[in-house]
């Protein structure tokens, strides 16, 4: 029996010599301490190595080897039953408690990465769209919680970390996600784009209500609200005529209810049921998103394994750099 | 509709379009008038023309001028958009002071109406003004000043920057860091003031009649019509004005006679809060109001 033993724990290859590194001994010790813990609690190499979803071989293997490694025999072998020598009487508690250790160590693993991930994502976003984007990062072990806020909400969420990341609005040029804007309105224009001049209140339209473009609090940013701004008093439209609304629904009530058009994607268009077009002199403008986290980690993590999901979110066409 | 309601309205359009004004409407003969906020002061501008012209023709009806006087005139060489007359002449040309007076009046030329300060200046003028018991219209500088702005100075594609400037850089009290912009630097007034001037040189006043009869003459051939003219010019009714435009200013100071004889001193002085050199909407607005206060006093 010893000669076997002997043999077994050189096959492991893991005999402590100096050269052996102490990671992997350690590993091996609670591998190893496991078997003792169940080989002795059974009095039974079978039943113990069974109980611990092992083959007997690896348990007997793995006790031998704790046994070269401490020095002494730690199961008595010469009667018809396995009993604990003294010695191993004196390392069971230890031996049980590293066990246990190890195991709490690895639910606490399991609970790290379940922690709930904060992420402030534009108020924007449909509920269908977010939900599968947590449903999506479930399944890298993400517990995504949706946090939705308007943008300068967003930048200050990231910047004092009370979300662990934030999609933050950010020019097209440098953004990792790219949604064209457009304008809709209730009516379907005849003509693939539409022309902000077209509003222009003529000399001869006396009083008629000038019609209005709406600028909803996702886009009352500069790199898109000024350019519309700067447009529309270069094309000579009243300064009423481009207004930013109070919230997304104010501006699509206004919009459902008159000839009045509401820059957005064209997936809010669909959503709110208004036909969409280009905007004839900005056929460039665009909303632009970036990951913005205290962590690199966590920004690498939501750019990567939810690229595609958070695209959906946001309405976004293509991508433009990771 | 009630004249409350009617000056909301037009306080509400001339918003709507990003403007705040001064406007009077003044029956001349019933002395009925209608106006909003028309004791603000604003620089006027090129309206300081019609005070000059006024000036030049009582000194030349007075025998201290000549109008037949041939002066020799500079070229202005002005490329960018607004100058006129002599301002965009390549060559001297001599021109006599009569001539000046029209192009200086009836076309706005800055450099006509600088040749006619150099014979009678800002503070001959202003002194002239007093003199005819017109109050209220401060004279103060020439009209060079008025082509020397940053949106002289800026690339046409950045006209919009000289714009912002002028809009967001005003202080407290209509104080302004651009001279030409600032009412106690620059040539001043406000429209109840020069509706003043215009009953003065419609009616009979302190003014003589022959220097009176001109300045009509000349504002009626007034070439810069896109402002109120539209709302006003008809085969009925007769339109003589002035125009005066600095960056974000759009004025413009006249009369119309109808037809049955009932007369009207019409002016609108108006500031913009839009960054854009062209607003032919605004000065539509512009035309509305005006035209809105005065069919309230046309009964």
């Amino acid at each position: 029996m010893t000669v076997p033993a002997t043999v077994d724990a050189f096959k492991d290859g893991n005999a402590p010599t100096d050269a052996i590194t102490a990671y992997s001994l350690a590993v091996d010790l609670v591998a190893a301490c496991r078997a003792f813990v169940a080989v002795s609690g059974y009095a039974s190499f079978t039943a113990g190595a069974a109980a611990a979803h092992i083959p007997q071989s690896v348990a007997s293997r793995r006790i031998a080897a704790l046994e070269r490694h401490f020095g002494a025999r730690l199961f008595d072998r010469s009667t018809r039953t396995v009993t604990l020598t003294p010695f191993g009487r004196d390392m069971l508690p230890s031996a049980r408690r590293l066990v246990d250790l190890a195991e709490a160590m690895e639910h606490a693993a399991v609970r790290a990465r379940l922690r709930p991930f904060r992420l402030a994502v534009p108020a924007v976003c449909a509920p269908r769209a977010l939900a599968r984007l947590v449903a999506q990062a479930r399944r890298h072990e993400l517990l995504l919680e949706a946090h939705p806020a308007e943008p300068a909400e967003r930048a200050e969420l990231a910047r004092v970390l009370e979300v662990r990341a934030a999609l933050v609005a950010v020019p097209p040029a440098e953004a990792t996600w790219r949604v064209p804007l457009g304008l809709a309105g209730r009516a379907e224009p005849a003509l693939p784009a539409l022309y902000l001049e077209t509003l222009r209140v003529g000399r001869a339209d006396g009083e008629a209500p000038a019609r209005r473009v709406w600028i909803q609090p996702e886009d009352d940013v500069p790199h898109v609200r000024d350019p519309v701004m700067r447009l529309r008093d270069a094309l000579g439209l009243r300064p009423g005529q481009v207004r930013v609304a109070a919230s997304l629904v104010a501006a699509a009530a206004e919009v459902l209810g008159s000839a009045d058009l509401l820059l957005c994607s064209q997936l809010q268009a669909a959503e709110l049921g208004l036909h969409w077009r280009p905007a004839g002199e900005l056929a460039t403008a665009a909303r632009g998103y970036r990951i913005a986290a205290g962590r690199r980690e966590d920004a690498d993590a939501v750019r990567t394994l939810l690229h595609a999901a958070v695209r959906r979110c946001l309405g976004g066409v293509e991508e433009v750099a990771r | 509709m009630s004249v409350t309601r009617v000056l909301g309205a037009a306080r509400e359009a001339l918003d709507e379009a990003g403007l705040r004004g001064s406007f009077l409407v003044r029956d001349l003969d019933s002395g009925d008038e209608l106006g909003i906020d028309p004791d603000l002061e604003f620089p006027v501008a090129s309206l300081v023309k019609v005070p000059l012209a006024l000036a030049t023709l009582e000194r030349i009806d007075r025998g201290e001028l000549d109008a037949a006087t041939p002066i020799v005139v500079a070229p202005g060489r002005a490329t960018t958009a607004g100058p006129t007359g002599l301002s965009r002449f390549r060559h001297p040309a001599t021109v006599a002071l009569d001539d000046l007076l029209y192009l200086s009046t009836s076309l706005s030329d800055e450099t006509a109406a600088d040749a006619l300060f150099t014979l009678t200046p800002p503070t001959a003028v202003a002194a002239e003004l007093r003199r005819l018991g017109f109050e209220g219209i401060a004279v103060r500088h020439r009209t060079a000043a008025l082509i020397d702005t940053p949106a002289e100075k800026l690339p046409p594609d950045q006209l919009h920057l000289a714009h912002s400037i002028a809009i967001t850089a005003a202080t407290a009290g209509h104080g302004h860091p651009l001279p030409q912009l600032d009412v106690t630097r620059a040539n001043s007034g406000s429209a109840r003031a020069f509706v003043e001037l215009l009953q003065g040189l419609w009616r009979p006043s302190a003014i003589r009649p022959a220097p009176a009869a001109r300045v009509r003459e000349l504002m009626a051939a007034n070439l810069i019509r896109q402002r109120l003219t539209p709302d006003f010019s008809s085969d009925a009714s007769r339109w003589s004005s002035k125009t005066g435009t600095l960056l974000n200013l759009r004025h413009e100071v006249g009369v119309v006679e109808h037809a049955d004889g009932q007369t009207f001193a019409v002016a609108a002085l108006t500031e913009s809060r839009v960054a854009a050199g062209s607003q032919p909407g605004a000065e539509a607005v512009m035309a509305r109001v005006a035209r809105n206060l005065r069919d309230q006093l046309r009964f």
